[in-house]
This record gives structure tokens, C-alpha cells and sequence, in this order.
């Protein structure tokens, strides 16, 4: 957990000084790989519609 | 060139033209800047706090045999981060459990063992959801034989194990290494169990008899909260060129060999295949997900070449399963360049469980950043094996790292 918390933080901040996605985008990025790509294949309520 | 081609030129050019015209826009760089490490610092914090859904893991207590259907076989040399010389274990222990060493001697194992058993005992059936909780982890994704003490615990979702169906007859044959020699008879012994879920003392008298009882076991699964079914495949077969038998070819085979006898190698692989196939189409009947390992794997006889998820691609792409949702358990690991372009079908999902045991955090987010920049709706984090750590090993493992 801890591991894929800090790859993901780094992989999107290079995407993000790249000029690839901005932040709030990135943050989305962050957002489903954690949970709402999963979520939504099980029915689970998304952050996202949280929001 | 085609049309689709022609059309993309007339747009990169235009898009070129407006780039490098237009002050206000800014072209994607090839290097990183010098702000890399604030963004990282800004994004850090607030990824800590996403709760997680954790595609792939296998849940329960230590001395639980149901957590797999095969056993994980000794590996001469383990990666090195799964090792106990991986400083990381003692703050995984520290934050799991208070560990207050600062080494992983044997005797100081112990000591995590005893705490388990005592948080155990405390928790009682809450254990494992209070171990979600330190994680950080919503729901888990339980692929394990029989739900047991986790059935109706709403933080789990039951995947089940259905390679022992392709495998119902004399299996000495296929036990053509020590690891396999271990896999087989948890294999067998799996089948029996899901035969008397389904009533039947025995393999039913026709192939007829047998689908049904596929089809009853996954009912029953699903009824328990199953979402999914999980091949493990590679383990017990290659998953290279699987076929498309006629149903009239696996009868022959299964009358011939029900009662007993071994089939020959072609006429088994014969009948695996058309198993396969007919659990994939029975999960879409029943509108659950395939799971399939496709990556590398343990012991020291796993062949990873015959594991690699490209080799699915005939099934992937057989528009007959077109509605049928696929996971590639691990990723296609280390063959994830090439499997992140099977997410470009709506149906086929990556899931990264075990890139955390099996490589450094750098190396990680090279994967993941290849995955995020092509196709980001299609990858999911996961933690892989339980929380606890394992005993008599001298190889613990956590979802912590």
C-alpha cells in the first residue's frame, strides 16, 4: 500500500511536470486507480459521486 | 493511406501548428521539471487518504488453508524486497502491530506471531476488518475456495477458484514436477468439495451432468456475495494457444476417462480447453468477472513463459465474450508493456497486485506511469495476499508495503 501510494504520487507528479495532465486531473487519476476503476465494476459508490 | 490515417495527419498538423504558434499553450515535455518534487510533495498527502479498493488479495487467518487453492511452493531465491533483509517489513510490523524491534531475528518473529494471536483472540470476528482499517482498505477482493467465517462481511467480495474443474480425471500424468506434485492433489480435493456443494458424491455419469454442476457451483458462489471466478491457470497448464473444442470432442473424453484411466496429453489439454471456455461463458451467464493470473509466478517450476497474458488475446478478443468482464491478475508482469494495450478492449482491466513485493517504488511508478498516460480507467491498485504475515517462513508478507 504504502509502496503503490508512492509510485502513484510519483508516477503523476512526472506527468504533471511534463505538462501530461494538470493536478486536479492527476489527482483524479490517483482517485480511480485506488478506487473508482474497481468500485465501479462492483457496484460500490464512487468518490467521485461523492463529490 | 486510409482514411483514419489521412484524417489524424491533417489534425497533428494543425495541432503542431497551433502548439508552437500559440503562447498560451504548452507542449507536452519529454523531462520532468525542476517542480517535480513539490508536485510529488503536494500530491503525496493527499493520495494517502484515498480509501481503497483492493482488486486482488487472499484474506484470512494465518493457519487458513482456504485462502488459496494451491500452495505457494518453495522459491530458491525470492526477490529480494519479499526477504526479511527488506528494512521496510519492520515498519509494516510497526504500524500493523507495535513491533518494537528494530531487526526481524527469529525469536523477534515470534514475538509478531504472538501479537497476531493475541489481536486475534481480542478482535474476534472484527480482526480482519480492524486489519482493513489500519490499510486503509474500503473492500477487498477475496479470492478464496470457501468464504467461511468472511461470508455476509460487507468490506469482502468472494472471487472462487474454478481450475480444479478442468481437471477431473487421473491427473498422475500432469504431475510433471515437484510443484505441480503439491498443486494436484489440493487441486482434486477442491473438486470434491465443489461437487458436494453440489450435491453429488462423485463426477456425474455425463458431461451433461458435470456443466450443471459447474453451473450450480457458481450459482451458489455467487449467492455468496461472488463477483468473479479466478483461474490460476498457468500454475497447472500453459495458457499458450487455448482451442475452441466442440462440446462433442470434451464428451468423448469425458466418457471415456469419468470412471477412470488416464487421457493421453492431447486428449486432456483437449478437454481443459473446452472447460475453460465453458466457465468463461457460464461467468457471463451469470454476469460475473473472469480473474486470470497471467503473470509471473512462484516455485521454482512455474513456467513464465507459458503465463504470459498476451497468449490470451484469442480469448480476449473472442467477440462471443465481448460483454464478459476480464482482469489480468498482476498485470501481464513482467510482460506489462505489452499487457496494457489488452485494456484498449472495453471489457479487459489490469489489476497490479504483488508489483509492491516484486519491485522498488521507482520501478513501480515506471510501470504505473506507462499504464497511466495510455489508458487510466483501466488499472487498479491491489495489495495481493492477506495482511498477516505468514508463519514458519522465514518470508513474511504484508498488504502494508
Amino acid at each position: 500500500m504504502k509502496t503503490a501510494q508512492t509510485a502513484v504520487a510519483a508516477a503523476l507528479a512526472e506527468m504533471v511536470s511534463t505538462g501530461q495532465v494538470t493536478e486536479p486531473r492527476a489527482l483524479e487519476i490517483a482517485r480511480g486507480y485506488f478506487h473508482d476503476n474497481t468500485a465501479r465494476l462492483f457496484g460500490i459508490e464512487l468518490l467521485s459521486q461523492k463529490q | 493511406m486510409n482514411m483514419y490515417l489521412r484524417g489524424a495527419s491533417a489534425v497533428t498538423c494543425l495541432l503542431g501548428t497551433l502548439v508552437f504558434s500559440s503562447p498560451g499553450w504548452c507542449q507536452a515535455r519529454a523531462l520532468p521539471g525542476k517542480d517535480v518534487a513539490a508536485i510529488y510533495d503536494r500530491l503525496l498527502p493527499q493520495i494517502e487518504k484515498i480509501p481503497i479498493v483492493d482488486m486482488h488479495a487472499h484474506p484470512g487467518y494465518w493457519d487458513d488453508t482456504d485462502v488459496d487453492a494451491m500452495a505457494v511452493t518453495t522459491t530458491s531465491l525470492d526477490p529480494a524486497r519479499t526477504r526479511t533483509t527488506n528494512p521496510e517489513w519492520r515498519a509494516a510490523f510497526k504500524a500493523l502491530y507495535g513491533y518494537p524491534y528494530s531487526d526481524v531475528s527469529p525469536e523477534h518473529l515470534r514475538w509478531l506471531d504472538e501479537k497476531d494471536d493475541e489481536l486475534r483472540k481480542q478482535w474476534g470476528n472484527e480482526y480482519l476488518s480492524k486489519m482493513l482499517d489500519k490499510a486503509g482498505i474500503q473492500v477487498s477482493v477475496a479470492n478464496r475456495v470457501a468464504m467461511d467465517y468472511l461470508e455476509n462481511n460487507p468490506r469482502f467480495r468472494f472471487v472462487f477458484f474454478v481450475d480444479p474443474f478442468m481437471f477431473p480425471f487421473d491427473n498422475k500424468d500432469l504431475t510433471i514436477n515437484p510443484d505441480r506434485a503439491v498443486f494436484f492433489p489440493i487441486q482434486e480435493n477442491a473438486l470434491h468439495r465443489y461437487l458436494a456443494q453440489a450435491g453429488l458424491q462423485g463426477l456425474p455419469s455425463d458431461l451433461a451432468g458435470y456443466e450443471a454442476a459447474i453451473r450450480k457451483v457458481l450459482e451458489l458462489d455467487k449467492q455468496q456475495n461472488g463477483v468473479a471466478i479466478k483461474f490460476e491457470a498457468p500454475y497447472f497448464r500453459s495458457l499458450v494457444k487455448i482451442t475452441d473444442p466442440p462440446r462433442e470432442q470434451a464428451e468423448a473424453i469425458y466418457n471415456k476417462y469419468r470412471a477412470g484411466g488416464t487421457p493421453s496429453a492431447d486428449e486432456y489439454v483437449v478437454f481443459q480447453d473446452y472447460a475453460f471456455r465453458y466457465l468463461i461463458a457460464q461467468a457471463g451467464v451469470l454476469h460475473l468477472q473472469v480473474h486470470i493470473h497471467s503473470a509471473v509466478g512462484s516455485g521454482n517450476y512455474y513456467h513464465l513463459s507459458e503465463g504470459n497474458a498476451m497468449d490470451l488475446e484469442n480469448i480476449l478478443r473472442d467477440p462471443r465474450y465481448k460483454e464478459i468482464t476480464f482482469i489480468m491478475i498482476h498485470g501481464g508482469y513482467p510482460y506489462d508493456q505489452q499487457a496494457i494495450w489488452l485494456a484498449a478492449l472495453p471489457n479487459v482491466y489490469l489489476d497490479s497486485s504483488e508489483f509492491s513485493l516484486l519491485v522498488s517504488p521507482q520501478e513501480y511508478s515506471h510501470i504505473l506511469q506507462r499504464w497511466l498516460e495510455i489508458f487510466p480507467e483501466k488499472t487498479s491498485s491491489a495489495l495481493m495476499r492477506s495482511l498477516i504475515p505468514e508463519r514458519s517462513t522465514s518470508r513474511p508478507r504484508t498488504g502494508w508495503l
